[in-house]
């Protein structure tokens, strides 16, 4: 074939325009954004974006998992241990509707992600074709912002404003479908990207002053204050500036499930976990409390118990970002919207050194009685069956509460939370709003992607783990060395003790049999070992912590532990049940 | 009867957003209407619903969720609400 284009390579830089395809400016913006990593899956519609990847491949790094699931949550893992959206790439049709629990769970619990998937050629939108699901009408509900891209010149300004409706403000999920034409075809001039141009989601006025000095002054003469600390102290990384006030004041610090980690729990002032199944201190006494101090909490029901019957005796001061959910469950005495942590730096100053030494005592008679008729128990536990408690109770010895901990849903999941000492912000990852079994090894394997520096162990539950185990997969294509323990009792374990407490032990469908999961993990070509008797949980757990590349630890517990405390549904936070 | 106008991005698909919150929170609405507002590319959806003032202002803070929501006026309290 003859060799059309005599002209030099040079004299075609110079008269021909640059020319870039949709796709290729989906890269660029993703490399503006500073992305360096992307979860995906492909498929037919998203081919062109895929193709444009190969070009990139050694500047953004794409992990291929085993179902767009585990794409999400990988994604909401990296998310959340970095603080940096997660990227997630996916073909039309089935792949963007694989994507909808994932959406729906870092919607309900304020996870940055930007999904990127593809649709059929707009030529073909509203024809059936194939792989053509209305996408945009299924992820309305379950993301932050969605929006469909059918012209390339769209790209670099929706992707701008995606990454940053996606950080800013609470975060949460962005899903952007980009037909196939769109992505194929050129823009129209050159690449320009309109990065941080964008105003804020929500405009945080100056703080009232007066408030501020307000919410100083109810602190200061609190007789019983007790802080919550939520997710928003995490994500505003406002930890440092919450221990200076609470040590400042003397105050209690329980923490939300999302809010673990970000108090030390080996701290005097620490007071447990709040809600459903947290510590009893804090539960019995968030009723006698006459200061609530809320910080980037919303007051799940998961928390508040019955909410004619919480913080019966106390003003709130609810410290928010996002103005749609101050007021919303429980009337705040004083609102400061806006992030925590510039709060407490503001609130700071305003406040001098208080002692509530037998408002302390308090917690700690609580605390006391919740570990005689309970803790004890489960930690020393006679029987020849292990405990779930006392394997995150070991765990977080051998750790030295170092670890990050990723926990599915469930028994486990509280177990993890009420047991696992952490003395390091950021270090609990779990599905709390939506409550997605599956959540934990998919979510493991992309915190352990976004730090490598840290001990990634996730803690899964039998049922659990077979809703997403074949991202153990990708976990041994790419060696991820993240730390998976199965705790197994052949049940879905908190249905089961839902069914005991509640519906008159009548157990339906709860009862698993289940494979060998180490052999599983084996098969994968992922170290592994199973515990069935106490002698070898100890050298188990060490040796999963010293193994260099992916382990899989599979512990046989005891089938029919409950979980306590527990507020039954329905009951007031001091009804809270200890058996 | 209470009745609020939301003034929304005129985009494609925003009337849904508005709508799916209307059927998740189980509001049967008497009347809406969409029109072009004076103000640059933004449109005024006004509507009605026999609903209490605690669910107006239940709406009202799901609508501000909505990123093409500019403004939300509660009519018969005659308040308005900047985001």
């Amino acid at each position: 074939m003859p060799n059309k284009s005599a002209a030099p390579p040079e004299a075609a830089l110079q008269t021909e325009p640059e020319t870039c395809t949709g796709a290729t400016a989906v890269m660029r913006c993703l490399l503006a954004e500073g992305a360096t990593l992307i979860f995906g899956y492909p498929g037919g519609a998203i081919m062109p974006v895929y193709d444009a990847l190969y070009d990139y491949q050694h500047q953004i790094k794409h992990i291929l998992v085993r179902h767009e699931q585990g794409a999400i949550h990988a994604a909401e893992g990296y998310a959340r241990a970095t603080g940096k959206p997660g990227i997630v790439l996916a073909t039309s049709g089935p792949g963007a509707t694989n994507l909808v629990t994932g959406l729906a769970d870092a919607l309900m619990d304020s996870v940055p992600l930007v999904c990127i998937v593809g649709q059929v050629h707009s030529s073909l939108l509203g024809t059936d074709a194939f792989q053509e699901a209305n996408v945009m009408s299924i992820t309305r509900s379950v993301t932050k912002w969605n929006y469909q891209i059918t012209c390339p010149d769209e790209i670099p300004g929706i992707m701008a404003k995606a990454f940053h409706i996606a950080r800013e403000g609470k975060p949460g999920p962005v899903l952007i479908e980009i037909t196939k034409d769109a992505q194929a075809g050129n823009l129209s001039g050159d690449f320009l990207y309109p990065g941080g141009k964008y105003n804020p989601v929500y405009p945080v006025s100056a703080l009232a002053q007066d408030q501020l000095h307000a919410a100083a002054q109810l602190l200061q003469h609190a007789k019983q204050p007790l802080i919550l600390a939520g997710n928003g102290v995490g994500l505003s990384g406002a930890c440092t500036e919450l221990l200076a006030l609470a040590e400042l004041l003397d105050v209690p610090v329980a923490c939300t499930l999302h809010g673990l980690s970000s108090f030390p729990s080996d701290h005097r002032l620490y007071a447990g976990m709040l809600g459903m199944h947290g510590n009893y201190a804090p539960n019995m006494l968030t009723n006698q409390a006459d200061l609530i101090l809320a910080i980037g909490m919303r007051f799940d029901d998961r928390v508040t118990g019955n909410l004619s019957r919480y913080a019966l005796k106390a003003k709130i001061i609810h410290i928010e970002i996002d103005p749609s959910e101050i007021n919303k469950i429980v009337p705040a005495t004083i609102a400061l919207q806006g992030d925590a942590r510039y709060i407490l730096q503001a609130l700071l100053p305003l406040l001098h050194q208080a002692k509530h030494t037998d408002w302390i005592a308090s917690f700690h008679a609580y605390n006391e009685t919740e570990y005689t008729t309970v803790r004890q128990k489960m930690l020393h536990n006679p029987s020849a069956q292990i405990s779930m408690a006392e394997v995150i109770h070991r765990l977080s010895h051998l750790t030295d509460g170092k670890a990050l901990m990723v926990a599915d849903v469930g028994q486990h999941q509280m177990i993890t939370a009420l047991y696992y000492s952490f003395r390091t912000p950021g270090s609990y990852l779990t599905s709390g709003g939506l409550g997605t079994m599956g959540y934990a090894l998919p979510a493991a394997m992309g915190a352990k992607l976004g730090r490598q520096d840290r001990d990634v162990i996730a803690v899964i539950g039998d049922g659990c783990f077979q809703m997403t185990l074949q991202e153990l997969a990708t976990i041994a294509q790419y060696d991820i060395p993240v730390r998976v323990i199965v705790l197994d009792n052949n049940y879905l374990g908190m249905v089961r003790q839902w069914q005991s407490l509640f519906f008159d032990n009548r157990y339906s469908s709860v009862s698993m049999v289940n494979p060998d999961f180490s052999a599983v993990a084996g098969a994968f070509g992922i170290a592994s070992f199973r515990v069935t008797e106490r002698e070898k949980l100890i050298p188990a757990l060490e040796a999963m912590l010293t193994a260099r590349g992916p382990f899989l630890l599979h512990i046989q517990v005891a089938r029919e532990h409950d979980v306590f405390p527990m507020i039954p549904p329905g009951a007031a936070v001091d009804e809270i049940r200890l058996h | 009867m209470l009745s609020f106008q939301v003034l929304i991005d005129n985009k494609i698909g925003v009337l849904e957003k508005i709508a799916a919150i209307f059927s998740r929170n189980r509001i049967n609405v008497k009347h809406l209407h969409v029109a072009d507002s004076s103000i640059g590319s933004l449109s005024l959806l006004t509507f009605s619903a026999d609903i209490s003032a605690l669910t107006a202002e239940k709406l009202r803070l799901q609508f501000m969720r909505i990123i093409e929501v500019n403004e939300i006026t509660l009519l018969s309290h005659n308040k308005t609400v900047g985001k």
